[in-house]
């Protein structure tokens, strides 16, 4: 029998779109001349991506001094800078992957741009540790644990960085595969439309030779379904992975086993917060309102509200253990970060993150977008400053009072996080141009979701 | 909707015959079991021989090939005992030489009681001392045990762990199985939230099951207060510790102990924890009403009041059932801690709640109940069995490996006791039983909808972690003293497990059994997985 849906649930596609309305809304960005919106935000977006070679071109040639690291303070803007494009990333494959599992078709109006997201993010994020190298040329064979000729020089197995470079780079493979795949009958739509030359050559070649046979759609299907199985274990394991790189050591602040979940929830959070800021901006812009309702909003912001909470538990519950665990180092390290001299990063993280979503009980701030992109800019705040405050205020007091110290980001450190930003939106910016930013072919499956 | 015409009907169920025949015998089997389990249990004049034997008795069965090791370390184990009845008081010292002694003597036999007495003592002292040594200990190797006087002190109530009385072992084995039918009955209430908050239609057809067993709660969790509160000091040795009030600078004092008074106190335990459950049941008992509302009433107001209702305990829940297993289990270890173990806990609860849940709807199914149940939602319901079989081992080695990894002494003694001890073989089958078994059997689709590979996923599901609770306790409460689960763990359980299901028909059986005015019923009935 045919899936019936209850009538109940709202249209998942608003304004009564027939399958032409939708090809032709979705491909008018690519079919069109650029507007002046886009140049704009192109240009500022490419000042910023100079910005990022001309300071890590600095990094490079000055040497990794010029960041404003310390002997105690090992790890700053870098690996927090790593840790949150790394987390933002989890949102697309969440949306993608997670909600396919979970037959949540409201999914399709989003998870193409969600996926974009996760992979800009990645690369903005395999910045960082690789010019932490410092002599970036020498570290491929770091990083690749291949037999070499240094005699019996191998990778650490044992440490969890390296887990990390496996973990990430099967992540953003995987991604970027599972985006692909997704994209290639909407490519070949583009092709089927196209009235230039060398529009038909490109999209051509991208489609792969699509021809939108039965057999076709279902071994796209089959593979969609296998890639979601695999995607769903790796981003899990990613941010897993990332927050062995802390627990795994015995600092106190980031040994707790706590860790695996919460960072997960984390990553979670920020990533959707990421998606809103995009995507309420977006759908005002390119006239997707009927494809991205407020319905979407709406379930995102309970996403950022549940993730949010999962979170703030998470740090209730490492306060608390901290206080009955009776390790004076523990308790010494969050009295720190609550009282310290961070305070305000700590201040920062608990209400952004586990404060401010709460306002999501209220279906008005569920459903306004202007309120929505704010608070998705504030999650976003909230989730760098809590990788800024397990970072530097678990490192800056060591156990020897000696070695404390304070950590102040130097303007190149700064310099590279915008420049990532710029990478980030320059990326996007040319994937909203040049590729169809909604999942044309899936949205049309569930236009007359209620007939 | 248009022009489909669904045909739901609704149901009553009753408790088939042979159905109550299989529960009483299982009650009454497990009554029986309890009650042998019970006499055999070694009492305290006879303690030294029959408990020997009793160890040994059980032992044998698992590790067949040890014996030899294992009877001699019983008549060692004899002696030491003696000795240290006789002569606790004045001659702790003598009594941990012998312990240490022996370590060295039997350092090939991994297996021995001793052994993990020996191991849990440096511990202790390592615990106790942690405040003013940490770094000695962690880097510099610990004092030897035996000639550190102080730490030895620092042990405090552990250094009597040999005088556990007799009826402990009935108090634990009441805990366990009473907290395990709490944590399975409560996770009907989760799940049955869940669906609501979630927005989701497919399990319309199943509510009814874990409203049954959300029903059945209050009862366990009456067991498990009154055995934390008759057990008292006999299980939980922070309790025992603080009866003897010892203040700082007294012979016995425990740094850390004492640094737990202000959360380990009766106050929490009695306060906190029943208005923890007693809110949970409100709220179960309200989303109840509700749904007899809809029942009688229809409309969307019972369902849209639902959510609401189910969206309060999931953020009740969220920030109070850390509170359960904290006190409740992780205090029995009371020296040591895990920020992750109240999501350790969650997902025993709700990995097992499904297992439940799909064995009562199979149940229902065969019976010719729920017309509208399909081979699909069977086969959600696994595939939720296995994500979580899969979540539960993901949480299981954070817990593991970072403790594993870090291997701070204060923390890996958990899994000292529980790894490197007679507790060995729990400790592993318990992996094999809760992730392999599911991970391989529910690989295939086929195996999410062949009801006999499911049954018996959701069984192994079931014991499996029995045996996680069972390696939670026992070797906390008995100081890493190797307890093999008995007849009467076994007995209990069978008693508990076979009310509990029989009180979960009972209440299914006394309302409709299908959510027929609920707004996602059609949603449910038409349900549809695909590939």
């Amino acid at each position: 029998m045919h899936q019936i849906d209850s009538k109940i649930r709202p249209r998942l596609i608003q304004g009564d779109k027939s399958i032409t309305d939708v090809s032709n809304d979705i491909c008018r960005p690519i079919e069109n001349k650029a507007t002046a919106a886009w140049k704009l935000g192109f240009g500022i977006s490419l000042l910023f991506l100079a910005l990022l070679g001309g300071t890590l071109f600095w990094t490079t040639w000055t040497g990794i001094g010029v960041w404003h690291l310390n002997n105690t303070v090992m790890w700053g803007w870098d690996i927090t800078n790593f840790v949150f494009w790394v987390g933002i990333g989890h949102a697309g494959t969440l949306i993608s992957a997670i909600l396919l599992l979970f037959r949540q078709k409201w999914r399709m109006s989003i998870n193409r741009s969600a996926e974009a997201m996760t992979i800009f993010a990645v690369m903005c994020a395999a910045v960082f540790p690789l010019f932490h190298m410092g002599r970036i040329w020498v570290g491929m064979y770091w990083v690749l644990p291949l037999p070499n000729a240094f005699g019996s020089l191998w990778v650490n197995f044992n440490s969890p960085l390296l887990w990390d470079v496996f973990a990430i780079t099967t992540y953003f493979t995987v991604s970027l595969l599972f985006w692909y795949l997704g994209m290639i009958p909407d490519i070949a739509t583009v092709r089927d439309r196209a009235k230039t030359k060398s529009r038909k050559f490109w999209y051509g070649f991208f489609s792969m030779g699509w021809n939108g046979s039965a057999r076709s759609w279902h071994r796209y299907e089959i593979v969609s379904l296998i890639l979601a199985g695999i995607s769903t274990p790796l981003v899990l394991s990613v941010h897993t992975i990332v927050s062995m790189d802390f627990a795994t050591s015995v600092v106190p602040g980031w040994h707790t086993t706590i860790f695996p979940p919460y960072f997960v929830a984390g990553a979670i959070f920020s990533g959707f917060g990421m998606v809103l800021t995009l995507l309420v901006i977006a759908r005002k812009v390119m006239n997707y309102e009927d494809y991205i309702t407020i319905g979407h909003l709406e379930a995102m912001a309970k996403v950022v509200m549940l993730t949010g909470t999962l979170v703030g538990i998470a740090y209730l519950t490492e306060f608390f253990i901290a206080a009955y665990s009776g390790v004076v180092y523990e308790q010494y390290a969050f009295i720190n970060r609550a009282t310290g001299p961070y305070w305000w990063a700590y201040a920062t993280m608990m209400s952004c993150n586990l404060l401010a979503p709460q306002v999501f009980w209220f279906k008005w701030c569920r459903t306004t977008p202007w309120f929505l992109f704010m608070m998705s800019i504030i999650v976003n705040i909230g989730m760098w400053f809590e990788r800024f405050v397990i970072i530097v205020t678990s490192l800056h007091r060591e156990y020897l009072p000696s070695r404390w110290a304070m950590y102040v980001p130097s303007w190149v450190e700064v310099g590279i996080f915008l420049g990532t930003m710029g990478l980030f939106f320059t990326c996007f910016f040319l994937f909203a141009k040049f590729l169809p930013v909604i999942n044309m072919s899936e949205v049309k499956s569930i236009l007359k979701s209620r007939e | 909707m248009g022009n489909h015409q669904l045909n739901i009907e609704q149901e009553r169920y009753s408790i088939p015959k042979k159905t109550k025949t299989f529960l009483m015998g299982m009650i009454l089997v497990g009554l029986i079991l309890s009650i042998i389990g019970f006499f055999a249990i070694p009492r305290g004049e006879h303690h030294d021989e029959k408990e020997g034997h009793a160890s040994v008795e059980t032992h044998e069965t698992l590790h067949a090939g040890m014996q030899a090791t294992e009877e001699h370390d019983v008549e060692e184990h004899a002696t030491d005992d003696t000795e240290a009845n006789h002569a606790e008081t004045h001659d702790e010292d003598g009594t941990d030489e012998h312990a240490t002694d022996e370590t060295e003597e039997h350092a090939a036999g991994a297996h021995e009681t001793d052994e993990i007495a020996a191991h849990n003592d440096q511990q202790n002292e390592i615990v106790g001392d942690v405040v003013g040594t940490k770094i000695d200990c962690g880097v510099a190797g610990c004092p030897d045990p035996a000639h550190n006087h102080h730490a030895h002190n620092a042990g405090g109530a552990h250094g009597d762990h040999h005088a556990k009385p007799w009826y402990t072992r009935v108090y634990t084995a009441l805990l366990m199985n009473s907290y395990y039918i709490l944590l399975i009955s409560l996770g009907g209430l989760f799940f049955y939230c869940v669906q609501y908050v979630a927005n989701a239609g497919w399990a319309t057809a199943l509510l009814r099951i874990p409203q049954g067993m959300y029903s059945f709660f209050i009862i366990p969790a009456v067991v498990v207060m009154l055995v934390v509160y008759f057990a008292g000091g006999d299980i939980y040795h922070w309790v025992a510790y603080q009866a003897q009030n010892i203040l700082p600078g007294e012979e016995g004092f425990d740094k850390i102990l004492h640094g737990k008074k202000w959360f380990l106190n009766k106050q929490f335990v009695f306060g906190v924890v029943p208005a923890c459950m007693v809110i949970w049941y409100i709220i179960g008992m309200r989303l109840k009403a509700l749904a007899n509302k809809e029942d009688k009433e229809g409309g969307t107001w019972s369902f849209s009041k639902s959510i609401r209702s189910s969206a309060a305990f999931m953020v009740l829940f969220g920030f109070t059932f850390s509170f359960l297993a904290w006190l409740v289990i992780m205090s029995i270890d009371a020296h040591w801690f895990s920020t992750i173990f109240g999501i350790y806990h969650f997902a025993i609860l709700w990995v097992s709640s499904l297992s439940v849940i799909m064995l009562i709807a199979l149940h229902l199914r065969r019976n010719g109940y729920i017309k509208i149940l399909k081979d699909d939602h069977i086969h959600d319901l696994a595939k939720f069995m296995f994500a979580f079989s899969v979540f539960w081992m993901y949480i299981w080695i954070a817990q593991y490996l970072l403790i594993w990894y870090a291997n701070i002494p204060e923390e890996s003694i958990y899994y000292t006791m529980r790894q490197d001890s007679s507790y060995h073989f729990f400790f592993v089958i318990n992996v094999v039983i809760n992730f392999i078994a599911p991970f391989l059997l529910f690989m295939t689709r086929d195996g999410k909808r062949n009801p006999k590979i499911i049954t018996f996923v959701a069984i192994a599901i079931l014991v499996g972690h029995w045996n996680d609770l069972y390696l939670s306790i026992y070797p906390g409460v008995f100081n890493g003293e190797f307890i093999s689960p008995g007849l009467m763990e076994i007995g209990l359980f069978l008693v508990f497990g076979g009310i509990f299901v029989w009180w979960t028909l009972a209440a299914i059986a006394k309302r409709n059994l299908i959510a027929i005015n609920h707004p996602y019923i059609e949603e449910s009935a038409t349900h549809d997985v695909g590939v």
